[in-house]
């Protein structure tokens, strides 16, 4: 008899993370909306006054950034929302953005997540999803 | 005796009858120039005053004018700030910029919303109403610019040196204004109003304009945080 209930302990072990990760998302892991949008707020806040980056950012409508891109976060980390936005490459075309302003913007995200208590597998998990968006954003 | 008396007041009557009719066509043909010299109190506002004369209903009817306009959008501006076009006029809306825009309007003369795309041509607006239209940019939240839609013709911004003048004005009677965005700010649609009666040639007129220059709308625009834009524009 326990040497039965000793492999149902292992089936349970082998399967939990298992149903834990399709039942949380990153967006819930990350602590929902209000967690993203504080996120986003403070890496908006950020590159748009921080000397390598804020170039972009000029006479623009910050809080309409930060309320598109708390949704397009949302929408990627398989969070409740759609992204209705322009492409990336839309997005950015035309302010010639280059390697160095784009890994400055993502090491202050970088930054923002572990400011916000994000643990070291969903900051790399996230990080990951914005790579391949690289290719639209960087223009030269 | 009588057949000659008849003749003459005959000739008289198409005599008098040529004559008046003459000087009905001299007075059709006379086209008055109205100058108008702008002052105010802050002379930053001259500028971007324009006058226009709106003939009084029954009074004259103003000449068909096919008009087009550009309001472009460069470095993060619209260019020019302030517009006048004739009811009727489809505006373009091109972007030297290299980065995109979204213009909007939501003035009651004319709803829009326009995705400009660098290097991507978008549609002319149809302004078909007369009014004020406030034109934002939803990404750019500190653009703001303005047309205004006249029905009439006879229309003119003020140059710097605070006097313009509107041509070729047919005798009767109109209503001359004075628009700035600034004269009412929460609005933007109030403008200084005079009576107008045309029937010599030349006119001379002055308006005096009290108004908040753009520079002071945009700030304090964007003090108040409040935006343009409604909820749900991307």
């Amino acid at each position: 008899m326990p040497h039965k209930s000793f492999l149902w302990g292992i089936l349970a072990c082998l399967l939990l993370p298992v149903i834990a990760g399709a039942e949380d998302t990153l967006y819930a892991r990350f602590g929902g909306g209000e967690r993203v949008q504080a996120i986003v707020n403070l890496y908006v806040d950020k590159v748009s006054v921080d000397p390598r980056t804020k170039r972009s950012f000029e006479k623009s409508d910050l809080k309409r950034i930060k309320r598109v891109l708390a949704e397009h976060l949302c929408a990627l980390m398989n969070g409740p929302c759609t992204y209705e936005g322009d492409s990336m490459r839309d997005v950015h075309s035309g302010h010639r953005i280059d390697d160095s302003e784009f890994l400055s913007g993502v090491a202050m995200m970088r930054e923002v997540l572990i400011e916000q208590g994000i643990g070291i597998e969903e900051r790399n998990e996230f990080l990951a999803l914005l790579a391949p968006m690289k290719r639209d954003v960087v223009d030269r | 005796m009588r057949g000659s008396r008849f003749v003459c007041v005959n000739l008289a009557q198409r005599f008098f009858a040529w004559v008046s009719f003459s000087l009905l066509l001299t007075v059709q043909a006379s086209a008055a120039d109205v100058t108008v010299t702008v002052g105010s109190d802050d002379p930053t506002v001259i500028g971007d005053v324009i006058v226009y004369a709106v003939p009084k209903p029954g009074s004259v009817a103003g000449a068909a004018k096919s008009t087009k306009a550009i309001v472009d959008q460069r470095d993060k501006e619209f260019v020019p700030l302030v517009s006048v076009v004739r009811v009727g006029t489809s505006v373009e809306f091109p972007n030297s910029d290299n980065i995109r825009h979204q213009v909007y309007s939501f003035s009651p003369a004319k709803v829009f919303n326009l995705k400009l795309y660098s290097g991507r041509p978008s549609s002319p607006v149809t302004f078909d109403r007369p009014g004020v239209v406030t034109l934002g940019c939803n990404i750019h939240d500190q653009m703001i610019a303005w047309v205004l839609i006249v029905d009439s013709p006879w229309y003119a911004k003020v140059g710097t040196n605070g006097s313009v003048t509107l041509k070729d004005l047919p005798a009767g009677d109109f209503t001359l204004h004075a628009w700035h965005p600034g004269i009412n700010p929460a609005t933007h649609m109030d403008a200084v109003q005079e009576p107008l009666h045309i029937e010599s040639a030349t006119v001379s007129k002055s308006l005096r304009v009290k108004a908040i220059s753009i520079a002071k709308i945009r700030q304090e625009m964007l003090a108040s945080g409040e935006h343009l834009a409604p909820r749900g524009v991307k």
